[in-house]
């Protein structure tokens, strides 16, 4: 199999973890929130998302962070699978789009 | 909202798989149907509702990603994401400082012209829409923004190379600021862009585009987190509904009509823009 197919293969299978990672959550979540009435809204900032709210806040809250980094895992396997091809430039390119990732999840802990 | 009740949520749900199944079907973000529905109809803060957006635009094209047809030129999507994700951080950064007013006026003009590019979509002549319909599977050259796609309606190979790349930049640049700050995926702006602009297939544009609105809305979904604009049990129904919308759209897209679907999405986002534009007029009179 070419090495391309094989990394868009692959990209197809970080989306399908991540998908079911982070609806899987927040499924769980808003079910168990439901059952025992917790559905008050917190406003967690991203370095304390696990410790605000209860049970049900942080499942759905932890999905919703699962979802988010999905992009940024595929991000981080294309670079390296074209690092692994030979094809520097491009693996730079995608360090640069990463590295403003990395700014933005920086800006996210406040 | 201090909580979500099941009429609230059963509503966030339904905005979602609307949001979802349009989504899919006509190859918007999303974002474009979800602020504009959460705001008007649901009274969300305008924050609140384009922080929930944007992690409903990353649902959408992970979703979407799921079933990917390998048409996606990834060396062409992440050059472009490299001005795509910056103009989200500084889109997201800036938007706090605006005023919503504001941002409900920029909003209209963003509905504005996505009502546009969505008529001018559907006069595509049927075998086009066919056309673009039917599967196929694309390969990219390494080292450069090149590659070929099998075109199953035509029956041949249809091989092509990215032109005038800075064009492609600038554009994305603003896409991602105006994604940023709307929490919309900003496909109008790049399919054209990478269509027109670079003379890539419209095929290979749209996937692209598909690919590249989850990584902007996750480099400014970080900024709202910081804010606390984030609200998991906002979001969470949205997204659930999303996921459905989107599964069901993919699985129903040869029963539908696309040009339909479309006219009537550009005539529903004209009345959002003239909603959009009372609000942002009516705050600065109350303000």
């Amino acid at each position: 199999m070419p090495v391309a197919e094989t990394a868009a293969r692959r990209v197809q299978a970080i989306y399908r973890v991540g998908l079911a990672l982070g609806a899987g959550l927040i499924l769980a979540g808003w079910i168990w929130a439901l059952v025992r009435e917790q559905t008050a809204v917190v406003s967690p900032r991203l370095g304390a998302l696990l410790t605000t709210g209860s049970i049900a806040d942080r499942a759905v809250g932890l999905g919703v962070l699962f979802l988010a980094v999905t992009p940024v895992a595929v991000v981080i396997d294309l670079v390296g699978s074209w690092w692994r091809e030979g094809d520097r430039r491009f693996a730079l390119v995608g360090a640069m789009v990463i590295a403003v990732l990395v700014l933005a999840v920086s800006f996210g802990h406040g | 909202m201090t909580a979500v009740s099941i009429a609230e949520v059963a509503a966030l749900v339904g905005v979602g798989i609307i949001a979802g199944w349009l989504g899919s079907l006509v190859g918007i973000g999303g974002g474009i149907v979800t602020v504009p529905a959460m705001v008007i109809l649901l009274d969300v803060d305008f924050p609140v509702a384009v922080a929930a957006s944007l992690v409903a635009v990353i649902a959408t094209s992970v979703t979407t990603g799921t079933a990917g047809k390998g048409l996606a030129n990834l060396r062409l999507g992440m050059t472009l994401e490299v001005a795509t994700t910056i103009g989200a951080v500084v889109g997201g950064v800036t938007a706090v400082y605006v005023s919503e007013s504001v941002l409900a006026a920029v909003f209209a003009g963003v509905a504005v012209l996505t009502a546009l590019y969505m008529l001018r979509a559907a006069h595509r002549p049927k075998e086009r829409l066919v056309e673009e319909a039917l599967t196929g599977r694309g390969w990219e050259e390494p080292g450069s923004i090149a590659g070929a796609y099998v075109d199953e309606f035509r029956g041949g190979l249809i091989r092509y190379r990215a032109e005038r790349i800075p064009v492609g930049l600038a554009v994305s640049l603003v896409a991602g600021g105006i994604s940023g700050m709307l929490g919309v995926g900003g496909g109008f702006l790049k399919i054209p862009a990478m269509n027109l602009g670079m003379n890539i297939p419209i095929r290979i544009a749209s996937a692209t585009s598909n690919f590249m609105v989850g990584i902007t809305a996750a480099a400014s979904v970080f900024v709202y987190f910081a804010r606390g604009f984030v609200q998991p049990m906002v979001a969470g129904p949205l997204v659930l509904g999303i996921v459905a919308g989107s599964w069901v759209g993919i699985r129903t897209a040869e029963r539908t009509r696309p040009a339909l679907v479309k006219r009537i999405l550009a005539v529903t986002l004209i009345v959002v823009a003239v909603e959009m534009v009372f609000r942002s007029t009516g705050m600065d009179a109350g303000g």
